[in-house]
């Protein structure tokens, strides 16, 4: 292929979710046929094109294209290590929520509707991950919040309504602060492209106030989808969402979106040195660990399942912001590929959860009683997603917690430590005696609305399908973090080529 | 060229009251071929630069004084493009709507005013187009019959009055200095008690007849009366030739110490404006009422941007005043035209209509919606342009955590707001059936000028740096 | 030797290289086989058969993987898929005692689990990356590592006072999965003991004299305790906490540098210890289930014999054993050599206390049971099981004779004086409780069986982190309504004449402010 193409292709790997949303909105209700295959060749044409891009990145080919936009910030896509991570994470979690949405959507109203905000949503997360600048990143933002908004409030009902105003006043606060902050650093330094080891060092020393000021406005942008401390709260609420979209909001697009524009912010755009000469690190990561606390405690209280889940989401989210604020190499990695663990497990878990709300009716956590037996595969997966969680090796999330866990002491925060097994032990706490009523407790008579949905399987095989699928993958990346092509080494990657510049 | 673009509404409205059939038709073809004229005179200012001349050879000081440059053009673009879009709308409802004959020769000829206004630089012509403005734009208001005649009669009353003072401030003026071309006057202006009173005078009627805050008390009413083209024409057009005067004003004319006192209490004004204005949007009741609010609101963002102007002399942020506008007036366009769509179809004026409206109108309801994304900011729509360039200036300029913070809370309120009528339309629990089924034509209309919108951000950077020039 | 680490991590491997693996490897893989083999008898009519068989294979994989583990993460691996899997044993009868005994384990083997991540990531920070054991031999230790490895895997261990679990757990699982779970799952934190921390480390040698004192107590205490109990598998549980107390003593021995000396001690130590206790706790299950012949009490007798240390045992081997390495290892002034061989002695005594305890218990046990519950019902079960324990007591007769490290150590004690300081303690203990029973010296019945602590501690650390209701952010609640209505009726109605007011009082001010 030619450089001229290959140039387009971050365009092309956004188109290859944009055009097919578009034309799905224009198709009828009855139109199923032709709209599934227009998703699955979405998803077939993203994926050979991330390969591509892949393998050209890791020859340590950088993609870029741009169009102009602002003065001194063109809109800038920009494909290099990190943001590959991102995309290849959100390009594959959507093969598995689209053949999962199929399923669990069947004969259910406005499916067209619910596909192309679908395909929206993930096109803007893959804009947000390739954008190369804060400008460009800004824009994807923005039309993330706008694209998930009317699957937050899909179902139309008043909970739902509530839980979308909810979602939209968090969202949209934080956009605009995130608007300013980007504003502020624009009349700044402009808005160049993201460069391991940041751009700003030039003006530290003339404008630290406004610097922090910016970096302040901009964190709490982001903290708002990262579900930050005390940004978090619309998360539990917008778990009113069906299932797949409570599980790619969780997993994949919103909080990651978040945590992505941190892990940007930190390394990309201030570097790890000016980070240090402003003393911003330690804030952050102070706040990163009140969140991982804070979060993992309130899960403990949750009988709705899916409300646990997105506590424990608010937990996770802030290893990655952990991860990054630690500036270590070591604590990076973690915190990257946490970013790609905690989503394959989230979005497992919340698979799950979906699968038992479908399949039987179930919405609490008491109701589960003794539903290994019922849906032995869920549950198995359900099982490794908590193992994950609590990190519990050889699951992913051991691997993350690891690395996060040395970077801790590579960085000399040996509080960070106690902080991550203290929340190993609360996100025990809350997850294993939900493992608990599924395997050791006897069901508690007939299920609450439960459905036959398959002859030979538990429920639906396009539900059970994704399930399983990352389930293998959360024992995958955990046994086999070394091999060439686990997350573990594109973050090392990712974290030499960010650390280098040195 | 310029000449033309002047009659030729003037000889299509009166073409009109000879063949009434055709009057449509005739509107659109003038407006359609103002349009054309106008991007052809954009293209040709903007390579050649400004050019201003004197009426009838006259010397300076005697002869009406016109000016062609970018900013104007652009304006006068911008109202024949209008007007083309929302004679299309009126066409393609008039059976429904029972609109009225009178709407045809009165939108030429509130072309003819608009276009003559943006041209001016005389005070006294400019007097006249506004005065010929504000008479049309009652006309329209009141085409609406009976339910409009309170609402036409207090925007008559208003407007008299405004202009009334607008003329006392002119006569003072002409009394001390004795010319009214703004250059010349320009030339010899000093700061006294006179040309303060004239200012003042001239502006608080201005203020008037643009609703800027405090004054806009008769905005909502008159604009939620109106049949939805004529609002939609109001809202982006009408009340921005006061704006333009009074820029003209206190930019070309004023000294600087008028300017740095009155400075923050424009600031003030606007900041007031976007959020009693956003506050009223978002509790009233009624869709258009709604909508007329969001206008006081977003008209504050203009006159913060003009009395941040003033303060900080800032090229951006005057750029960042006139993107205000165009954003406006393109987004407003499109607000008035859905939202009267869905009223019509769904048959009432109140809020509560709209519930499901996703469902039943999704092309309408996602032409407001688009808007709105533009009214709140979002990029990369033309709000967002004239946000950033804002932000820009203001960032520029020092360390004020102030200005930011208010425009923060400002979009914040527009948000609330836009996103009100939005979650509205997702209700599905019980959603409002349409008295007929919704016609699409009308609804693309809508949708039209809501893109258009978005697609400025695609000539950002040519139109902050003609606007940039401009200042 | 099989190397993973092009695989996995850097030093990933698994293999038996060492003599002390081997020799763990060898015995935990025979006691879970036979423990394996009798569960095949002795489950055969429970229920969940097949949940009960997942997790006998999923922790006795853990076992061994760990055991096998040539790195760090290997190790740990094996560890927690062990002890996490080893709560289906444990909560296997699914009565409310298993219940809350499961709880109180799985509390602790995840508090355990962090513990132990948390030594191991600042073990692995400390060298640089590398997790094999080789390279962790030479990097130096700090108090804190040594501190959480030491809890980590203590609460595994189970000596005091990290014990707590295990005099509730063993009860509650089924009698082949407490053989298991005492015979070779708490030699696995014991076997991590020895290879986390290198022998030799100077930091670690502070800890040496307190680890015995520690050991010693948790000897002694564990058969205090036993004694106060009248349940067959909870005094064998307690005996377990007060042998680990030797273990750890041993451990603690190689520590330091004198490893090379005391690690045979050690290794016949557990592997003794584990079968007899295996076997020990299979015929107690055994035992609470049917009447048995009179000649299965030579199955209790000789694995308790054994433990009771009795001349040409192994058990009597080892103490021996123990005895020579006290002279032979320099300790501080106040531990010393003639001091501690005192303690093992009076520890001899009290261990056979224990078990003349258990053996009355355990034919009170018998003497409850019904004469048709057993029955001829399960006969080839029966012999079946019966099969099993003679072949671990079989092996604890023959170790001592034919495997090398015991055999000199065997050899040794064949001389006069050695049985006989070998054999008192057994005497005494025997005289005593000839006394005691003839005089029917008890204590009052309210020091028997007492219900532990640690299960209210268990039930508080539950409502801890599964509460009812947490605390909740109030909800500020403005009835802001009710103002918005005040003011839209203060609001003028009449527009025109407002906007005129306004205008002439803006008039009014500025030529006021002019």
């Amino acid at each position: 292929m030619s450089a001229f193409w290959l140039s387009y292709l971050p365009l092309a790997i956004i188109l290859s979710s944009l055009l097919p949303g578009l034309v799905i909105f224009t198709l009828k209700e009855h139109q199923a046929k032709l709209r599934i295959s227009l998703n699955l060749i979405g998803v077939t044409v993203k994926l050979v094109l991330v390969l591509i891009m892949l393998r050209a990145v890791n020859a340590g080919a950088i993609f870029y294209f741009s169009v102009p936009f602002l003065p001194g910030a063109d809109l800038v896509l920009q494909g290099d290590a990190l943001s590959l991570l991102f995309v290849t994470l959100s390009s594959v979690l959507w093969l598995a929520t689209t053949i999962y949405a199929i399923g669990y959507l069947e004969n259910s109203p406005l499916r067209s509707r619910f596909f192309g905000y679908f395909s929206l949503c993930v096109s803007a997360t893959v804009g947000l991950a390739l954008s190369g600048n804060l400008v460009s990143f800004l824009l994807f933002y923005e039309l993330l919040t706008l694209a998930t908004f009317p699957l937050v409030v899909h179902r139309g009902t008043p909970q739902s309504l509530a839980a979308g105003r909810r979602y939209l006043s968090y969202t949209l606060a934080g956009g605009v602060l995130l608007l300013t902050g980007v504003a502020l650093m624009h009349s700044l330094v402009q808005s160049p492209q993201f460069t391991p080891g940041g751009y700003i060092s030039a003006v530290v020393a003339e404008h630290a106030g406004l610097l922090q000021l910016a970096f302040g406005l901009m964190i709490a942008g982001l903290g708002v989808k990262a579900a930050l401390l005390p940004l978090h709260g619309w998360l539990p609420q917008a778990m009113v969402a069906p299932a797949p979209v409570s599980a790619l909001l969780h997993a994949v697009a919103v909080v990651k979106a978040g945590a992505f524009g941190i892990i940007r912010l930190v390394y990309d755009v201030f570097g790890a040195d000016s980070m240090q000469l402003l003393q911003l690190a330690e804030p952050l990561m102070l706040l990163a660990a009140a969140t991982i606390l804070y979060g993992s405690w309130r899960a403990l209280a949750q009988q709705d399942i899916k409300r646990r889940l997105a506590y424990s989401t608010i937990s996770q989210v802030s290893y990655i912001t952990a991860g990054v604020a630690m500036l270590g190499p070591l604590a990076a990695v973690g915190g990257l590929v946490h970013l790609v663990h905690q989503g394959v497990m989230k979005i497992t878990l919340f698979f799950c959860a979906g699968n038992y709300a479908e399949t039987l009716g179930v919405h609490t956590i008491r109701q589960l009683n003794g539903a290994g037996r019922r849906m032995p595969l869920t549950s198995v997966a359900f099982t490794l997603g908590a193992l994950g969680m609590i990190g519990i090796p050889p699951t992913a999330g051991f691997i993350s917690k690891w690395y996060l866990g040395l970077g801790a002491v590579a960085t000399g925060n040996k509080l960070m430590l106690l902080v991550f097994v203290f929340s190993g032990l609360l996100n025990a706490a809350y997850f294993l005696p939900i493992v608990y009523r599924l395997w050791f407790l006897p069901p508690a008579g007939s299920w609450p609305h439960e459905q036959r949905l398959s002859a030979k399987f538990e429920t639906h095989w396009m539900l059970l399908l994704p399930v399983l699928f990352t389930a293998l993958l959360i024992v995958l990346m955990g046994l086999f973090a070394s091999t060439i092509i686990s997350p573990l080494s594109w973050a090392e990657l990712i974290v030499e080529r960010e650390f280098r510049y040195d | 060229m310029i000449i033309l673009l002047l009659v030729l509404p003037l000889l299509t409205a009166l073409l009109m009251l000879l063949w009434p059939r055709i009057a449509p038709l005739l509107t659109l073809l003038s407006a359609a071929i103002c349009s054309m004229l106008a991007l052809q005179l954009l293209l040709q200012i903007s390579e050649q630069g400004s050019r201003s001349w004197l009426l009838a050879g006259w010397p300076s000081g005697l002869a009406i004084s016109w000016q062609a440059d970018t900013l104007s053009c652009l304006l006068i673009l911008l109202s024949a493009l209008l007007q083309l879009l929302v004679g299309l709308y009126a066409f393609a409802t008039r059976v429904r709507d029972k609109l009225k004959q009178g709407f045809w020769p009165l939108s030429s000829l509130l072309q003819l005013s608009l276009t003559a206004l943006w041209l001016s630089r005389d005070l006294f012509n400019l007097y006249v187009c506004l005065e010929l403005l504000a008479l049309v734009a009652v006309a329209l208001v009141s085409l609406s019959g009976r339910i409009a005649i309170k609402a036409a009669l207090n925007y008559l009353l208003l407007s008299l009055f405004g202009s009334l003072c607008y003329l006392l401030g002119v006569v003072l003026l002409y009394g001390v200095y004795g010319v009214l071309d703004i250059a010349g006057l320009a030339s010899q202006w000093q700061t006294s008690w006179l040309s303060n009173s004239a200012l003042l005078l001239m502006s608080l009627g201005l203020m008037l007849k643009a609703a800027l805050w405090p004054l806009h008390g008769w905005l909502p009413a008159a604009h939620a009366a109106a049949p939805a083209p004529v609002s939609a024409l109001l809202s982006a057009l009408v009340v921005k030739g006061p704006l333009f005067i009074l820029s003209l004003l206190w930019l070309q004319l004023a000294s600087t110490e008028q300017a740095q006192a009155m400075a923050l209490l424009f600031a003030a004004a606007g900041l007031a404006a976007l959020l009693f204005g956003g506050w009223s949007a978002l509790r009233t009741p009624y869709a258009k009422k709604m909508v007329a609010y969001s206008t006081v609101a977003q008209l504050g963002y203009a006159t913060l941007a003009l009395g941040l102007m003033l303060k900080f002399n800032q090229p951006l942020i005057f750029a960042a005043l006139w993107l205000f506008v165009l954003a406006h007036a393109l987004a407003k366009a499109a607000c008035f035209l859905a939202i009267g769509e869905m009223s019509a179809t769904l048959g009432g004026k109140r809020l509560t209509i709209l519930k499901g409206a996703s469902q039943t109108m999704p092309l309408a309801m996602f032409a407001f919606a688009v808007a709105g994304g533009s009214l709140i900011g979002l990029p990369p729509s033309g709000g967002f342009l004239a946000k950033w360039a804002l932000l820009q200036g203001i960032w520029l300029q020092g360390q004020s955590l102030f200005w930011p913070l208010a425009l923060l809370l400002a979009t914040l309120l527009s948000a609330a707001y836009v996103f009100r009528v939005v979650v509205l339309a997702f209700d599905r629990a019980d959603p409002v059936a349409p008295d007929f089924s919704p016609q699409l034509l009308p609804q693309w209309l809508a949708l039209l000028p809501a893109l258009a919108v978005w697609a400025m951000a695609l000539f950002s950077e040519p139109l902050l740096l003609l606007l940039r020039l401009e200042a | 030797m099989i190397d993973l680490s092009d695989w996995l991590w850097p030093g990933a491997g698994l293999g038996l290289v060492t003599e002390l693996q081997q020799l763990w490897w060898y015995f935990s893989l025979s006691l879970w086989l036979v423990a394996a083999a009798f569960s095949l008898a002795f489950m055969a009519k429970a229920e969940h058969k097949g949940r009960y068989w997942l997790f006998f294979g999923l922790s006795f994989a853990g076992n061994m993987l760990l055991i096998a583990a040539l790195d760090a993460i290997s190790f740990y691996i094996g560890f927690s898929v062990m002890s996490l899997s080893a709560y289906g044993l444990v909560v296997h009868s699914g009565s409310k005692a298993a219940r809350r005994a499961g709880r109180l384990y799985l509390q602790l083997a995840i508090i355990g689990e962090l513990l132990l991540f948390a030594a191991l990531i600042l073990r692995a920070s400390a060298a640089g990356g590398q997790y094999d054991w080789l390279s962790w031999q030479l990097v130096p230790l700090d108090h804190l590592t040594i501190l959480l490895t030491i809890a980590g895997l203590g609460l595994k261990a189970g000596f005091w006072p990290l014990h707590i679990w295990l005099p509730q757990a063993h009860p509650a699982a089924p009698a082949p999965a407490s053989a298991v779970l005492s015979g070779a799952m708490i030699k696995a934190g014991v076997l991590g003991l020895v290879v986390f921390l290198p022998a030799g480390d100077p930091v670690l040698q502070q800890w040496v004299p307190y680890m015995v004192c520690l050991g010693f107590f948790s000897a002694g205490f564990g058969v205090l305790a036993g004694l106060l109990y009248r349940q067959p598998k909870v005094i064998l549980a307690y005996s377990s906490v007060s042998q680990v107390g030797y273990l750890i003593i041993l451990v603690a021995l190689a520590w330091t540098f004198s490893s090379a000396a005391v690690l045979p001690v050690l290794m016949a130590y557990a592997a003794h210890h584990a079968i007899a206790k295996g076997a020990l706790f299979l015929f107690a299950g055994v035992n609470a289930k049917q009447r048995l012949p009179a000649w299965w009490q030579l199955l209790f007798w000789l694995p308790a014999l054994a433990l009771m240390a009795l001349p040409f045992s192994g058990g009597a081997a080892i103490k021996t054993g123990m005895k020579s390495l006290f002279s032979s290892i320099p300790m501080p002034g106040w531990l010393d050599a003639g001091f501690m061989a005192m303690l093992l002695s009076a520890g001899a005594f009290l261990t056979a206390l224990l078990f003349l305890h258990l053996a009355a218990a355990l034919r009170q046990q018998q003497r409850q049971l019904n004469d048709d519950s057993g029955g001829g019902a399960a006969a080839a079960g029966l012999y079946w099981q019966g099969a099993c324990l003679l072949l671990l007591t079989l092996t604890l007769i023959l170790l001592p004779w034919l495997w090398q490290p015991l055999q000199q150590l065997s050899l040794q004690t064949l001389t006069l004086p050695k049985i006989w300081a070998v054999s008192w303690p057994l005497l005494l203990a025997l005289l005593v409780t000839g006394v005691v029973r003839w005089r029917h010296w008890r204590l009052p019945e309210r020091y028997y069986d007492r219900k532990s602590a640690v299960l209210l501690w268990s039930m508080w650390l539950q409502r801890l982190y599964q509460p009812r209701r947490q605390w909740q952010a109030p909800r500020l609640t403005f009835n802001w309504r009710s103002l918005e209505r005040a003011l839209n009726r203060a609001a003028p109605d009449n527009v025109v004449r407002s906007s005129a007011l306004l205008i002439l009082l803006l008039l009014l001010a500025a030529s006021a402010f002019w």
